[in-house]
């Protein structure tokens, strides 16, 4: 009973389809609350689709998703946003056409009345992506791959999410920018903040990751920690290419 | 035939505040397109609804009333088409979008032919604007310096409202990458339906600004969308400072043309489309 009181998201046997393609079988995925989950799989494996069924862009069809106990499988999109559930695209869909601060401002939405805290707004929003208060006022397109994932992620923030969905934040980035990105992942962790991590960089997801679940051809074939999943070499060998 | 300058001048004034007018009527398509998708091939006949609404609410109530009642009762009638009928057809294809907007066209004609009858209308200059002005030297009506006027406060209103506001930022963004703004918790839905009622809402106020120079008749719709697909193609989709300066080409043009060739004035109009195709299909001023 307490665990499913901590549960922020559970996802349940989830079916999903792009036309008539069946892409998920039966995918189910829990989050804590404060949790960074790891999903990790190859290309094609199903883990954007799984984003997408959760943020309401391509609906399930099967199964049941539950955002802090509430049934949103079939909920508008923007109507689950506006429930705390914000995602960070892998392709870096920044607004080309609108300035840095542009991009963020329009995502801004003051956080939920029962909490607390202030929550996120350009200054604090600057404060973690230094660089993007630096170019505030330059056309989001005009900023390196790296940069835009930032936008990206900082956008996600200003609408004050209750679950982050980061979707391959560190694909075609530069080592040293996949570090950067990763030590303000880890920011945002401590501040407890709860995120579904879809990732291919393994050592990149193990250095974030609470735990990890496994996803390969729609279904989840692992859920648990990392040392759990490196002491199953034959685990490691199937689905992932590490 | 002796061309003097002052005449010249007066033509261009007259050219600028036709321009203009043009520019309203395909700004309110071009945004439509830009930002729903759609060809709303029925705006001509929305332009032509508004010019007849214009005609019963000027003569009950005066044409200052009608500039600020005929935008916003046509906006309104624009919601109705937007929720009841374009809302359904975003996804579906430019035929479905096409036989959609046509099919207003016929509904919107009967409609104005049942109400109106079959005879033109003419609208009356209001006894304020009568008469002429002289502008720096150049003899003017005092009706086009007013089109020149409001329609310029107009044009900087919406040029600020997309660039200065959140509100445009989101018209931009949903232009860019509609699914990403929905995802961030913009009800997408809502802001196409003010943009819809927002472009009704500029072909209302084209129609009753050229309400006092012009008459009215069934078949006028064609015209009109015949000159805001020009200014399109001459601008470049989508782009409202191309729609501007190519709105005022085909405004100046149709002026002197009149005076230089009255048999052939339409014509040049279309030679300008024809060549802008041939050399810049993409528009004089378009960003690609």
């Amino acid at each position: 009973m307490t665990a499913e009181a901590n549960q922020i998201l559970q996802v349940r046997e989830i079916h999903t389809y792009y036309g008539l393609s069946h892409i998920l079988f039966g995918v189910s995925i829990d989050i804590s609350k404060g949790e960074v989950l790891c999903l990790l799989g190859r290309n094609g494996a199903g883990k954007t689709t799984t984003m997408r069924s959760i943020s309401g862009l391509t609906p399930a069809k099967e199964g049941k998703i539950l955002f802090h106990g509430e049934d949103i499988t079939h909920i508008s999109s923007n109507k689950i946003a506006k429930k705390g559930i914000v995602t960070a695209f892998a392709e870096k869909r920044v607004f080309g056409n609108l300035t840095v601060k542009e991009n963020l401002e329009i995502a801004r939405r003051a956080p939920a009345k029962e909490k607390k805290q202030e929550g996120w707004t350009l200054e604090k929003v600057y404060s973690l992506f230094p660089i993007l208060d630096k170019y505030s006022n330059r056309w989001a397109k005009t900023l390196s791959g790296g940069e835009q994932q930032m936008v990206c992620i900082a956008r996600a923030l200003m609408a004050n999410p209750d679950l982050l969905l980061l979707d391959e934040p560190t694909t075609g980035l530069a080592p040293v920018v996949v570090n950067d990105i990763s030590q303000q992942v880890k920011l945002l962790q401590r501040e407890g903040m709860s995120i579904l991590l879809a990732e291919q960089n393994f050592l990149f997801a193990k250095e974030l990751g609470d735990r990890c679940t496994i996803i390969d051809a729609g279904e989840i074939r692992f859920t648990g920690t990392f040392e759990d999943l490196e002491s199953d070499e034959s685990i490691m060998k199937k689905y992932l290419t590490v | 035939m002796e061309i003097s300058l002052p005449l010249l001048g007066t033509l261009v004034a007259t050219g600028i505040a036709r321009g203009m007018i043009y520019f309203l009527l395909s700004c309110g398509l071009t945004i439509i397109f830009g930002v729903l998708g759609v060809v709303n091939f029925a705006h001509g006949a929305f332009y032509m609804l508004a010019f007849y609404l214009t005609f019963t609410i000027a003569n009950a109530v005066g044409f200052g009333s009608s500039l600020i009642l005929v935008p916003v009762l046509m906006a309104l009638i624009g919601a109705i088409f937007e929720a009841g009928l374009f809302r359904r057809i975003y996804k579906a294809g430019h035929v479905l979008q096409l036989l959609l907007s046509v099919g207003i066209i016929f509904i919107i004609s009967d409609i104005v032919r049942l109400v109106w009858g079959l005879d033109p209308i003419n609208g009356d200059m209001p006894a304020l604007f009568a008469g002429r002005v002289d502008f720096f030297g150049i003899a003017m009506s005092k009706y086009s310096l007013f089109i020149i006027v409001i329609s310029s406060l107009i044009a900087l209103g919406l040029i600020l409202t997309i660039y200065k506001t959140k509100f445009g930022s989101i018209i931009r963004a949903c232009v860019f990458d509609e699914e990403m703004t929905r995802g961030l918790g913009i009800n997408v839905s809502r802001v196409f339906l003010y943009v819809f009622m927002g472009g009704i809402g500029l072909a209302a106020v084209a129609a009753v600004i050229a309400y006092p120079t012009t008459s009215g008749m069934l078949g006028m719709d064609a015209q009109m969308i015949i000159i805001a697909f020009s200014v399109a193609i001459i601008g470049g989709v989508g782009s409202i400072g191309g729609a501007l300066i190519a709105a005022l080409i085909i405004g100046i043009v149709e002026s002197l043309g009149i005076l230089i060739m009255p048999r052939y004035a339409d014509s040049f109009i279309y030679i300008i489309v024809v060549a802008v195709l041939f050399v810049r299909p993409q528009g004089l001023f378009s960003l690609e």
